[in-house]
């Protein structure tokens, strides 16, 4: 087991107020080494919050998130950005590239931040490059690229360090269809070449193309599906139904209540 | 009417964004205006140099105003990025760009009613605060600096030029732009800079030429045109300097493989990447600072300078002086002391002197034993013409030089007063207008001799000293039947009696002395302490000139320096939390803040420091027009006021950074 999520629970309190809310729950879930795993969920379900807690960049209120056996939600703040760029790699939303840097320079990034020498740069970058067709754009300023082209670059920039984990937090959500179609078919060929991802998505369309999805509502994970052999098609119908049947339940519930 | 409202409206709700705009426009106003209102004052004709102070606050009121029209273009540009949103959204929602422009147009002419009458308050009360400042350093009232409504009408007019630039580059961007265009404004990129090669041999040259033209000035007067065209050679140098060279620098660090080490590799890249901005900013903060160093030493060095000059002329507090041939000087003691007496004044160091001083001549090219006057007029500034001071053996005693040589009618004394650098005379034999002598020592220095201002700003001085008055007298003379002729006057031997008194003394002293000597009118009587008054009356003005700009050139420096950490901070916000994202942690992104605080921070006092290197001959020499000669004062003075500035600007730097890290951490 590469990742364990063990009772995870994060409340949230307001600094002048003693109100509180719960954001997740017990969160308890694994993932295996070279799993493709997106998480789905509304606005508010928690989901971010998770992807946070994973990310190290929040702490949790109890529980215990295990990389490869090691606590990461223990790591000293000293640490944790080491940590982080050494274990994970980041997919954003909104690409979060420098603009001071070119895009070769963002690509290095992490491995400079990390002290690595200019030679384990070149050598990685010269292998990642043709596989997400970043070849011509690695001269470039971040602000001359199509959004597409940027994301392109930030999985680069997720994937240089060889992380054990990449995360992704709604990536697709800043693209169109068709941009958006080619990173998750890229998301699946990277998967296909060992790297273990978790996608945190609204869209069942994105969330068609992993391996497995998890459903999250009020801090609670609820459901699962796996895609086995089916297509991404016929697995986003799968996911589309389970969303409409969870929500327009509860909506039912609260029509009922209301009543 | 809406867009007024929406105008009025904007500048209140924002405020935050408008204040620093609004404070830039309003400083500039007040230091243009407070240096308005001295070069417009009657009394800047009053001062010594008056004409030549007013011509240098001319062409610092065009620098001035240069600018200022640059930081406001800055600010205003700052300003105008930040607020494209909320443009784009008018757009949108169909406001129409001509209503939008209307509303920009209000905006600034808001801004201008405010500039003009929050500027004229502040720069009165700020001109009015300073003088009284210098009035109780100084003591004294050396300049009415009347505030005229001339400036304000000037100043009103200068700044309706500057607005309207503004506004036509506000309409620019407004017409040039879509709005989705305007709604995007924000998040542009930048191009990283090129380094443009041809810029960096201009800067190169620029730099070269103002220096050479300053370092090469030998008459400061007759040259100020000439300086100020070094000036501006220097000033469009140094933005060329930073918007190339350093583009230049930064991408060769790029090029080394240190660059990939976490410190640099975010230093260089991002001060690579606003360095078009910085560019103009660092070149504002290095001129003001430039400007500020120079105004202060030279004022300074004009204050001190005087009084040190005075003190070297009255080496005792008191002096009595004739020039008529028949002073019996033990007599004239004699009645100095009993008139003291009668008033019960304590005097003491009396010291009688038989001189005559300020002589010019020339010297024939003869071998380097022998010292030979042609019979020629010496001119001042000619390598081969001397100032020189004839006196005799019993003066130098008299003020106490002890171990001189007794001379025989036929020998002389010779001290060479000429400053270092310039060759020395060390010869056997002197042949004076005629008359042929042996040197009988080459003394190095005498002390308490009063020198006049005439002979110590040429750099060739010497001293001559004969056996005794019969002796000196014939030398004398025989200089005149040579050189009057020439001249147009006989040089006299002057008569002079020293002593100390103490200052409260002084008036019942003069008394006394004009008591006991009234059938002598060839006697004058001065003191030490009215002359430094005299002479902080007439120089007073002028320091208080340098301290007024001085001031408002360090307040102009520091306001760019908050800017620059202002949009900076804003710029590097995200660029930080996508950094701590990645995985740096909080401690590596405040040394890599610091680090890159620190590079902007020395580069312009570095710049500044070159400057003045290059420009401190010439402020030797403006200096030295004010009769000050002793190099060492200046340098001095230079020293100590670039330690106060580097300290000052430390401390604003220090103040401002706190704004930067705030933005930038928060």
């Amino acid at each position: 087991m590469l990742l364990e999520v063990k009772h995870l629970k994060k409340i949230f309190k307001t600094r002048f107020s003693k109100e509180e809310t719960t954001a997740l729950v017990d969160i308890d879930f694994g993932v295996e080494e070279g799993e493709y795993i997106a998480i789905m969920g509304e606005s508010g379900s928690g989901k971010t919050t998770l992807l946070n807690i994973l990310s190290t960049l929040e702490k949790p209120t109890s529980g215990q998130v295990l990389l490869n056996k090691e606590d990461i939600t223990a790591i000293k703040d000293k640490e944790i950005s080491a940590f982080r760029r050494d274990h994970l790699g980041f997919v954003f939303q909104d690409f979060n590239l420098l603009d001071t840097l070119n895009v070769r320079d963002n690509i290095y990034l992490p491995l400079v931040l990390s002290k690595s020498s200019v030679e384990l740069m070149k050598s990685r970058l010269k292998i990642l490059a043709p596989k997400l067709n970043i070849e011509n754009l690695l001269e470039k300023q971040p602000f001359e690229l199509s959004g597409g082209q940027k994301q392109r670059v930030a999985v680069a920039r997720a994937l240089i360090s060889q992380p054990d984990l990449v995360l992704a937090d709604e990536p697709t959500a800043a693209l169109d269809f068709k941009n958006s179609e080619d990173l998750l078919n890229l998301f699946e060929e990277i998967n296909d070449s060992g790297q273990t991802i978790i996608m945190v998505t609204h869209s069942s369309l994105a969330a068609s193309h992993a391996k497995r999805v998890l459903f999250i509502k009020d801090g609670v994970l609820y459901h699962q599906l796996y895609r086995g052999e089916k297509s991404s098609t016929e697995f986003a119908k799968e996911i589309t139904l389970s969303m409409t049947a969870f929500l327009g339940a509860s909506e039912d519930e609260e029509v009922s209540l209301n009543a | 009417m809406l867009s007024l409202k929406l105008a009025a409206n904007n500048i209140k709700k924002g405020f935050k964004s408008f204040a620093p705009f609004l404070m830039a426009s309003v400083t500039m106003f007040v230091m243009i205006f407070v240096t308005a209102s001295i070069a417009l004052s009657p009394s800047i004709h009053k001062l010594r140099g008056g004409s030549s102070l007013s011509q240098i606050m001319s062409f610092a009121l065009i620098v001035l105003s240069i600018f200022a029209v640059l930081i406001l273009i800055y600010s205003y540009r700052f300003l105008q990025t930040q607020r494209s949103k909320e443009f784009g959204l008018y757009d949108i929602l169909g406001f129409g760009k001509t209503r939008i422009v209307g509303v920009a147009f209000l905006e600034l002419l808001l801004s201008y009613i405010i500039t003009v009458i929050v500027g004229t308050i502040c720069g009165i009360a700020f001109s009015k605060f300073l003088f009284l400042v210098f009035v109780n350093m100084i003591g004294g009232n050396y300049f009415n600096l009347v505030i005229s409504p001339g400036a304000i009408i000037i100043l009103a007019i200068l700044f309706f030029v500057f607005f309207l630039i503004l506004m036509m580059i506000g309409v620019w961007i407004i017409w040039r732009s879509s709005s989705l265009d305007l709604l995007r404004e924000e998040s542009k990129g930048e191009k990283e800079p090129k380094s443009n090669l041809f810029f960096a041999i201009a800067a190169v040259i620029l730099l070269g030429a103002g220096y050479y033209i300053a370092l090469t000035v030998d008459n400061p007067i007759s040259a100020l045109l000439k300086f100020f065209i070094a000036v501006l050679l220097v000033i469009f140098g140094t933005y060329l300097f930073y918007i190339s060279f350093t583009v230049w620098y930064l991408k060769l660090k790029k090029k080394r493989p240190s660059y990939y080490k976490p410190n640099n590799f975010i230093t260089t890249s991002s001060m690579l990447y606003r360095m078009k901005a910085n560019a103009v900013g660092l070149g504002n903060i290095t001129i003001l600072l430039s400007m500020t160093i120079v105004t202060v030493v030279v004022s300074l060095g004009v204050f001190l300078g005087t009084e040190n000059m005075v003190k070297t002329f009255y080496t005792r507090e008191a002096q009595v002086f004739s020039v008529s041939p028949n002073e019996n000087r033990e007599e004239t003691i004699d009645r100095i002391k009993s008139a003291a007496d009668s008033k019960k004044i304590d005097i003491d160091n009396i010291a009688n002197l038989y001189y005559v001083q300020d002589l010019q001549v020339d010297k024939t090219p003869s071998s380097k034993d022998k010292f030979i006057t042609s019979n020629k007029l010496g001119r001042s500034f000619d390598k081969d013409s001397y100032y020189a001071t004839m006196t005799t053996i019993q003066s130098l005693q008299s003020l106490g030089n002890k171990k001189i040589p007794s001379l025989k009618d036929n020998q002389v004394l010779l001290i060479d007063l000429s400053k270092k650098n310039s060759s020395t005379i060390n010869p056997k034999e002197v042949t004076w207008y005629g008359q042929t002598y042996e040197v009988k020592e080459n003394l190095k220095s005498v002390k308490d001799f009063p020198s006049s201002s005439t002979s110590t700003i040429s750099s060739k001085n010497m001293m001559i000293v004969f056996a005794n008055d019969q002796a000196f007298e014939k030398a004398l003379a025989n200089f005149n039947k040579a050189i009057s002729g020439q001249q147009g006057f006989e040089n006299l031997a002057n008569t002079t009696i020293l002593f100390d008194l103490k200052p409260v003394d002084e008036k019942r002293f003069t008394k006394a002395f004009k008591e006991e000597f009234k059938n002598n009118k060839d006697l004058t009587i001065s003191y030490r302490s009215e002359a430094l008054q005299d002479q902080r009356a007439e120089i007073g003005g002028l320091v208080f000139v340098g301290f007024v700009l001085g001031i408002s050139f360090i307040l102009g420096a520091a306001l760019i320096i908050y800017y620059k950490q202002l949009s900076e901070g804003a710029q590097d916000k995200r660029s930080f939390k996508i950094l701590q994202e990645v995985g740096l942690s909080k401690e590596e992104v405040q040394k890599t803040i610091k680090s890159q605080v620190r590079m902007i921070f020395f580069l312009p006092l570095v710049i500044t420091i070159c400057h003045f290197a290059g420009a401190y001959l010439m402020i030797e020499k403006i200096i030295m027009l004010f009769d000050i000669t002793d190099r060492s004062v200046i340098l001095t003075i230079s020293l100590v006021t670039i330690a106060i500035l580097a300290l000052i600007y430390y401390l604003i730097y220090k103040a401002t950074s706190r704004v930067y890290y705030k933005i930038v951490e928060r």
